[in-house]
């Protein structure tokens, strides 16, 4: 896992600019997988795994999020309360984890240079720990 | 041994039981005053006062002159009963003014105006407080088509079919459809606005209110043409003859255009009627006067609450405030005053169809029938329930009963409740429906955990890694 880490953060860019010109003898629909495989390819190599969990958990927020919302509106919005809870903290996660990746990604330091990794993690963990707080209490 | 103190004592009961018997008939008291003008002469009503005193009322005879009579002594009422037959009276003892009266009557006094074609400016005054309006001096009411064949005009028959109205419980059916009132000497009234005046008896068709005297053709011609004009100053049903009132504290006065009514001349004895000529039948007068001073003292048409509660559905507790949207149950007892064969006063259920119960903040939020409980009713009371859903506004809310209806004591109850909404812990938790979401919260913070303990991990191994890369 370290291994990959180290070589995406070296080999990211050769890797993208071999495939672009491999791929101007094949039909568009091959273009897209290929192009599919290739930012696949090139996420799994060049992103290092604390974005990927970021990424994953972000996905997770996300697929949580909709399945709510699609509940709500097929099913019932009866205690509403619960419902904002449980939405409001799929949301809130998803925003701290935005806000937490934007912070620790690579290419960070023109914008956040004075906050270190370490300091934006415990942001996120303090404003998460009070997020889920509120939303147990929303929950009834 | 004990043979004479208890025979001592049986008589005693049996002294006081039938003392009760004489005694209580009115459900508010039995001491009468009445006060007779001088014109009126105490023995031509004998019947009436033997009448009352049968009903076991004490009567109490006064002049309207008369300085001992008073009605009130320390706030403390000495009378429950008042007639007053002082039409022509131009002055009263201080302790009889109108004032006094009017004052005694705001503390519980029932009182009968007896009265005569002949009404003194005073009482004129006095019964324009009530919102009565008497016709002038001398004007008496008459009638050229319905009297008895040896009697004048001025002593008209009334038939009950035509005059009397059928106001609740002031007149007892066998009035109603009895034999003709006699009804002699009278005044008439018209009734203003006040809602709480009943009109008892009203002139009939061919009634009216003049002056009773002949007019030959010479002095007819005299007066057209000085402008007079005898001319009625009311007629037919428009003449009003007997009158009742009930205040918002069910405090009754009647009003009787013709006190000479009740004289013994016609309590009981027959009357020729003018249409079938000599066919005599029994007056109604006698009735008449039995079933108003039944009801202005407190005999009939006596309501009662005997209680009023509330509570929960499926419960018993009547409780101080309850939830938005319970089902609530409440009740009403009633009884009615009766006077038993024997003489004796008692309360029996009072059934009526149309009794309502609104739940009120400022308006009434519902307003309902009130049933009858057959299972909680009895002889001595009757008892309406009603379920239904407290509305979804919180606030303090009245049960208010009121039942007014002429003829009977006005119901006039309120209870009052809080509707409160759900405590904070009252709500219902752990909804089968909100699964769904109490789980994403659970697994979003499980998620955040796991987030942690990886990034903290990973963090690690990244470090190894720079060092190893070092």
């Amino acid at each position: 896992m370290s291994k990959s880490s180290t070589a995406a953060s070296s080999s990211g860019p050769s890797v993208g600019s071999s495939n672009s010109s491999s791929s101007v003898s094949s039909n568009t629909s091959a273009q897209f997988q290929n192009s599919i495989s290739t930012l696949v390819a090139n996420y799994s190599s060049s992103t290092p795994p604390r974005l990927k969990l970021i990424d994953s958990f972000l996905l997770f927020c996300l697929l949580s999020g909709g399945l709510q919302m699609a509940y709500r509106i097929l099913v019932t919005s009866y205690p509403y309360n619960s419902f904002l809870g449980g939405f409001g903290s799929t949301v809130g996660q998803f925003v701290l984890l935005a806000g937490l990746r934007s912070q620790v990604a690579p290419g960070r330091d023109a914008e956040f240079k004075e906050v270190s990794k370490e300091r934006a993690f415990a942001d996120f963990c303090a404003a998460s720990i009070i997020l889920h707080l509120f939303a147990v209490n929303f929950l009834g | 041994m004990y043979g004479p103190k208890w025979s001592s004592l049986s008589a005693l009961f049996t002294l006081v039981s039938s003392l009760s018997s004489v005694n209580a008939r009115s459900a508010t008291g039995d001491r009468v005053l009445v006060v007779l003008e001088p014109k009126v002469v105490k023995e031509d009503y004998s019947k009436f006062w033997s009448s009352l005193e049968k009903r076991g009322f004490e009567l109490t005879f006064k002049g309207p002159k008369d300085e001992s009579a008073v009605l009130q002594r320390y706030g403390e009422a000495l009378y429950d009963h008042l007639i007053m037959f002082t039409p022509s009276v131009k002055s009263y003892a201080n302790g009889l003014s109108p004032k006094e009266v009017i004052s005694a009557q705001f503390a519980g006094l029932n009182t009968l105006y007896l009265l005569s074609s002949n009404i003194s400016e005073i009482n004129r005054d006095t019964f324009r407080e009530y919102d009565l309006e008497f016709a002038e001096r001398d004007y008496t009411y008459l009638d050229a088509f319905s009297h008895s064949p040896g009697s004048s005009l001025a002593a008209p028959l009334l038939y009950p079919q035509s005059s009397l109205i059928k106001s609740g419980a002031v007149l007892s059916a066998s009035t109603l459809t009895g034999g003709p009132i006699v009804f002699p000497g009278s005044t008439s009234f018209t009734l203003g606005q006040n809602p709480f005046l009943v009109e008892v008896a009203h002139g009939s068709k061919t009634g009216y209110v003049g002056e009773n005297r002949l007019v030959d053709a010479d002095e007819a011609e005299v007066e057209a043409g000085l402008g007079k004009r005898d001319a009625a100053s009311t007629t037919g049903k428009k003449a009003g003859l007997v009158a009742a009132m009930q205040t918002r504290d069910n405090v009754r006065i009647g009003f009787v255009a013709s006190g000479s009514m009740f004289s013994d001349e016609w309590w009981g004895t027959e009357v020729e009627l003018s249409s079938p000529k000599n066919v005599a039948v029994p007056s109604g007068n006698a009735a008449f006067a039995e079933d108003l001073t039944k009801w202005i003292f407190q005999e009939t048409g006596v309501v009662k609450v005997i209680s009023t509660t509330h509570h929960r559905k499926g419960e018993l507790e009547q409780r101080e405030s309850y939830r938005i949207k319970d089902d609530l149950t409440f009740s009403i007892s009633l009884a009615e005053h009766v006077t038993l064969p024997d003489g004796t006063s008692s309360w029996q259920g009072f059934e009526t169809p149309d009794l309502q119960l609104e739940f009120t903040m400022l308006d009434p939020h519902i307003r309902t029938s009130l049933s009858v409980d057959p299972a909680r009713s009895d002889s001595k009371q009757t008892t309406y329930s009603k379920t239904f859903k407290a509305p979804d506004r919180h606030g303090v809310f009245k049960f208010v009963v009121e039942y007014w209806r002429s003829g009977y004591s006005y119901i006039s109850t309120s209870d009052t409740a809080s509707v409160v909404p759900f405590r904070h812990d009252e709500y219902p938790r752990f909804i089968l429906g909100a699964w769904p979401f109490y789980s994403s919260a659970i697994s979003m913070s499980a998620a955040f955990l796991l987030f942690c303990g990886l990034w903290v991990a990973v963090g690690e191994g990244d470090r190894k890694g720079k060092k190893k890369a070092e």
